[in-house]
């Protein structure tokens, strides 16, 4: 039923890799997923089509502005989870699935031009949080992190997010060859061939990091959500 | 006998209990004016291209070139400035009016099923 919406209104963020990297370790544990690809690109899309995709995974390709709210609404109902990949620009499309989530994550590279595009999408949940009536959970996950070396801009940025009050993923989603792998192969991190690719302990290690996180966040909203119901 | 040996199962599953499909479809109508101005204002715009009013095809699409005088020519542009009306329709109220004075009333007939 929650629905996870990744936006970020810069290109290259992350987005559709957190998205697949998510509807992945769903699936593994036998979740059934709605993926929404709403991107032009239709990267998600393709992923999907690849041999090796998961079972449980469903495809809604070439999602736009006009259907994104009725997309969602169908899947909720036909799926436990409903992803949708957004595009990387700041358009009405973003603004209409930010306003069905139920989790909006946020994608953030180490460089000040996604953190100003982060920051944008985050004034937009807030203001679409007062009109609704409603708060619009969403958290900032770091994206091609490097595990080895913390950079001074990464670092300024986290701790823009941390004084502003801005709720980070404890974790991020670090740069791995096998995140890249399972877009050309097709099918999931753990899948994957040793042989073919490196680290791929590290980086399944790093998504289920990454899905659990997910989990206690949309757990914590709910409790947000009884809360405003009981108050 | 399987000759394989059980695994054993370390893996920290993800703990997905209490998560299902919706019921039913969410049936609250968002007030979506509200909504679009707020992400306007905050820089989200529309980038669906932008639908074409479809237009009507005019009906006036045959060509009648006339010879006459220039000054009549003036004055049938005056009349339709006078009446505010295009030059064809002076030209077709003009025309109505001269049948029905000769009491033609097949043409007249023909002229409202043809102008309808």
């Amino acid at each position: 039923m929650p629905t996870i919406v990744f936006a970020s209104s810069k290109g290259g963020a992350g987005k559709t890799t957190a998205a697949i990297v998510l509807a992945s370790e769903l699936a593994r544990q036998s979740a059934s997923v709605t993926l929404i690809d709403v991107d032009p690109n239709q990267h998600t899309a393709k992923w999907a089509k690849k041999d090796g995709c998961p079972s449980h995974i469903v495809l809604i390709e070439n999602a736009n502005e006009e259907s994104i709210i009725d997309d969602i609404e169908e899947a909720e109902t036909k799926s436990t989870f409903v992803l949708v990949d957004l595009e990387g620009t700041a358009s009405m499309a973003v603004a209409s699935a930010i306003s069905r989530a139920d989790l909006v994550i946020t994608l953030c590279q180490g460089s000040q031009d996604d953190a100003d595009e982060a920051a944008k999408t985050i004034k937009l949940i807030n203001r679409q949080s007062k009109v609704l009536k409603r708060s619009i959970p969403f958290s900032v996950l770091m994206t091609r992190t490097n595990p080895a070396i913390m950079p001074r801009t990464y670092r300024h940025i986290v701790n823009e997010f941390e004084t502003a009050g801005v709720d980070l993923f404890k974790c991020s989603l670090i740069d791995r060859e096998a995140f890249r792998a399972i877009r050309s192969f097709g099918g999931i991190v753990n899948d994957l061939d040793p042989k073919e690719v490196s680290g791929i302990d590290k980086a399944a290690a790093n998504a289920h990091e990454y899905a659990s996180e997910v989990i206690e966040k949309l757990r914590a909203g709910q409790g947000k959500e009884k809360e405003v119901v009981n108050a | 006998m399987p000759k394989e040996r059980a695994h054993l199962n370390l893996d920290d599953d993800l703990d997905l209990s209490g998560f299902a499909p919706k019921q039913e479809k969410n049936r609250d109508r968002l007030d979506s004016k509200a909504l679009e101005t707020v992400a306007e204002q905050s820089g989200f715009i529309s980038r669906e291209p932008k639908r074409r009013k479809k237009r009507q095809r005019s009906p006036y699409q045959a060509q009648l070139n006339l010879k006459c005088r220039e000054s009549i020519k003036i004055m049938f542009q005056e009349l339709s400035e006078r009446l505010d009306i295009y030059d064809h329709t002076t030209f077709e109220q003009a025309l109505l009016a001269l049948i029905e004075k000769q009491g033609y009333f097949d043409l007249e007939t023909q002229f409202r099923k043809l102008t309808k």
